[in-house]
C-alpha cells in the first residue's frame, strides 16, 4: 500500500484498528515503562487485552537481560501474567540465529564438531541466552583448534574496552567467523534525558577495525519477527506493532507487514514522524506510523468492556 | 576524573566540567564504554556548543605477520554514531595538517613531493592538495592496489593513484648530488 498517514488513534477510530486485531506486538522501553517507572495506565491495558481475548507479546532491541530477568521485571513493574515465552529480546533472537547458523538442524552428530565458540561483547544477560541456546562462549585467551571461535556477538556492553575490540578483531580475521549484532541502537535514554551509547556504536567500532559488515538481528530487521512466527504463528494482517523509536520500532513494522502505533512516551516526536513523511526519501516514509498515541493507556478504550 | 560507581547510571550522574568545550578522539588503547558515555554526555550538553575532532581514521595499525590493532577510526566511529554527528578530522587525508605545514613553512605545492605508504590518507592527501605523490611500498599500500584504482572508471578512486612510486625510499639516494 501506499505511505501510511500518522493519524492520531482515538474514539471511533481506536474501535476500528483494535477491534479486529488478533494481537499486539510491544516494544518495551519507553512504551511499557521508562526506567523503574511504569507508563501509567500500561498494566490496566495488557490486562483488558488479556480479557478482550487478544494476544499480547513483547519484542525488545535491548540485549542487557535475558528473558527469565525480564519476566521477573514485568511482575516488579506492575504487569502481571506475562510469561518469558512472551518475550521476544534481541539477547534472546541473537542467541537463536547463532543457534541456527552454528549449530544447524541438531548440530555435527557424530563429528565432534560442538559448533565453535562464540566470542560475547555484552553482559550476563546476554552471555547466559547465548549458553542456554546450546553455544559455547569464548574466555580470555587462545582458542583451540578444536573449539575455534566461531562468531564474535557485539551486544551492549557497559564494560566494552580498546582490549576487547582489538581481541574480536583478531577472531574476525578468520572469514568464517560470523560478526553477529543484536541491534542497531546508537543511543538509549536515562530517565534524567541524557543518553548513554548503544550497541551500533560498539558495532561501529567492530566494523570499522575489522572491515566487516555485521549481521544485525535486532529492529528494523525482520529477524525477531520470524522467532515470533515459530513460536506463536501471528498473522501479519491482523497484528498491530506499537512502539516508540521511529527508525526501529515502526520500520520493523513496516518491515513485516504490521500496521503500526507510534506511542509518544518515549523516543520519538511527533514532530520527526512528520518530518519524515514529508520527505522526499522512500527511506524515510517507511518510518511513517500509521497511528499515534500520546500513551499506551489511550488504547483502553478501544477494548470492549 | 574518576568515575564514581560501576554502572552507567552511576556515571551519568559524575559532574561534568564546566569549560569543556570539545571532546577530541585520539588513539586510545585505555578507550572504554565509560569514557564514550563521557564523551556523549558532553556532545549533548545543554547551553555549550561542543567540538568534536578526530585526530585521524585509520582503520587499523599494522603489525608484523599481518596482524592489526584496531585504529583510531574505530573510536571515532563509534563516538560519532552514539551522538549521530561528525568529527571534525585533523589527520590526512584531510588538509589541514598541510595548511599547518604550508602556512608555517611557505611551501609551493608545485615543488613539493609527498612521500608515503597509504594511498587513502597519504597519497590522496597529497593529490588533493596539489603536490607531486610519491608511493613508496615498505608500507600498507600494494602496486596491484594502485593498478586496480587507476583501471577502474571512478574518479574517487583515480585520487588515490600516486604520479610515481619507489620500492624503498633509499631509491632516492642516486638521484641527489655528491
Amino acid at each position: 500500500g501506499g505511505m501510511a498517514s500518522c493519524r492520531r488513534l482515538s474514539g471511533a477510530g481506536l474501535r476500528e484498528v483494535l477491534g479486529p486485531a488478533q494481537g499486539l506486538l510491544f516494544d518495551c522501553d519507553g512504551v511499557l515503562w521508562a526506567g523503574e517507572r511504569a507508563v501509567p495506565g500500561a498494566p490496566e491495558l495488557l490486562e483488558r487485552l488479556r480479557r478482550s481475548g487478544k494476544a499480547a507479546l513483547f519484542v525488545s532491541n535491548n540485549s542487557r537481560r535475558s528473558v527469565a530477568e525480564l519476566e521477573r521485571r514485568f511482575s516488579r513493574l506492575g504487569f502481571h501474567g506475562v510469561r518469558a515465552e512472551h518475550v521476544f529480546s534481541s539477547a534472546l533472537c541473537s542467541a537463536l540465529f547463532l543457534r541456527q547458523r552454528l549449530l544447524g538442524g541438531g548440530g555435527g552428530v557424530g563429528s565432534g564438531d560442538s559448533g565453535g565458540r562464540v566470542f560475547v561483547l555484552g553482559g550476563e544477560g546476554l552471555r547466559g541466552e547465548v549458553r542456554d541456546a546450546g553455544l559455547r562462549l569464548a574466555g580470555e585467551g587462545e582458542a583451540t583448534p578444536a573449539e575455534p571461535v566461531r562468531a564474535v556477538l557485539v551486544g551492549y556492553d557497559d564494560q566494552f574496552t580498546f582490549a576487547k575490540l582489538a581481541q574480536a578483531c583478531g577472531y574476525l580475521r578468520d572469514p568464517q567467523c560470523l560478526l553477529v549484532a543484536t541491534d542497531p541502537d546508537p543511543w538509549h535514554p536515562l530517565s534524567d534525558g541524557q543518553r548513554t551509547p548503544g550497541t551500533g556504536s560498539l558495532t561501529a567500532a567492530v566494523e570499522t577495525a575489522s572491515g566487516r559488515k555485521a549481521l544485525v538481528v535486532g529492529k528494523p530487521n525482520t529477524y525477531m519477527f520470524d522467532c515470533i512466527v515459530e513460536r506463536f504463528g501471528v498473522d501479519p494482517s491482523r497484528t498491530l506493532m506499537v512502539g516508540d523509536r521511529l527508525e526501529t520500532d515502526i520500520l520493523f513494522g513496516k518491515n513485516c507487514g504490521l500496521s503500526t502505533i507510534l506511542t509518544l512516551t518515549g523516543v520519538s516526536r511527533l514532530e520527526e514522524a512528520q518530518a519524515y513523511m514529508a520527505s522526499d526519501s522512500a527511506a524515510a516514509k517507511d518510518m511513517v506510523p500509521n497511528y499515534y498515541v500520546d500513551s499506551i493507556a489511550d488504547l483502553i478504550p478501544g477494548l470492549d468492556e | 576524573a574518576a568515575l564514581p560507581g560501576p554502572a552507567p547510571a552511576d556515571w551519568a550522574q559524575a559532574p561534568l566540567d564546566p569549560a569543556v568545550r570539545a571532546v577530541l578522539v585520539g588513539f586510545d588503547e585505555h578507550f572504554s564504554y565509560a569514557k564514550l558515555c563521557q564523551a556523549l554526555r558532553y556532545l549533548l550538553r545543554d547551553g555549550t556548543d561542543c567540538l568534536l575532532v578526530g585526530t585521524n581514521r585509520d582503520h587499523r595499525l599494522p603489525l608484523e605477520g599481518g596482524a592489526a590493532i584496531p585504529g583510531t577510526g574505530c573510536l571515532v566511529k563509534a563516538v560519532e554514531t552514539a551522538a549521530q554527528r561528525d568529527a571534525f578530522i585533523v589527520g590526512k587525508p584531510n588538509r589541514y595538517m598541510f595548511d599547518c605545514v604550508a602556512s608555517e613553512f611557505n611551501i609551493d605545492p608545485a615543488r613539493t613531493i609527498m612521500v608515503g605508504d597509504r594511498l587513502d590518507t597519504d597519497i590522496l592527501m597529497g593529490n588533493s592538495c596539489g603536490l607531486t605523490t610519491l608511493l613508496t611500498l615498505t608500507g600498507v599500500s600494494t602496486l596491484d592496489e594502485v593498478r586496480g584504482h587507476q583501471d577502474s572508471n571512478c574518479p574517487t578512486r583515480q585520487s588515490l593513484v600516486p604520479d610515481y612510486y619507489v620500492d624503498s625510499i633509499s631509491d632516492l639516494l642516486p638521484a641527489l648530488g655528491e
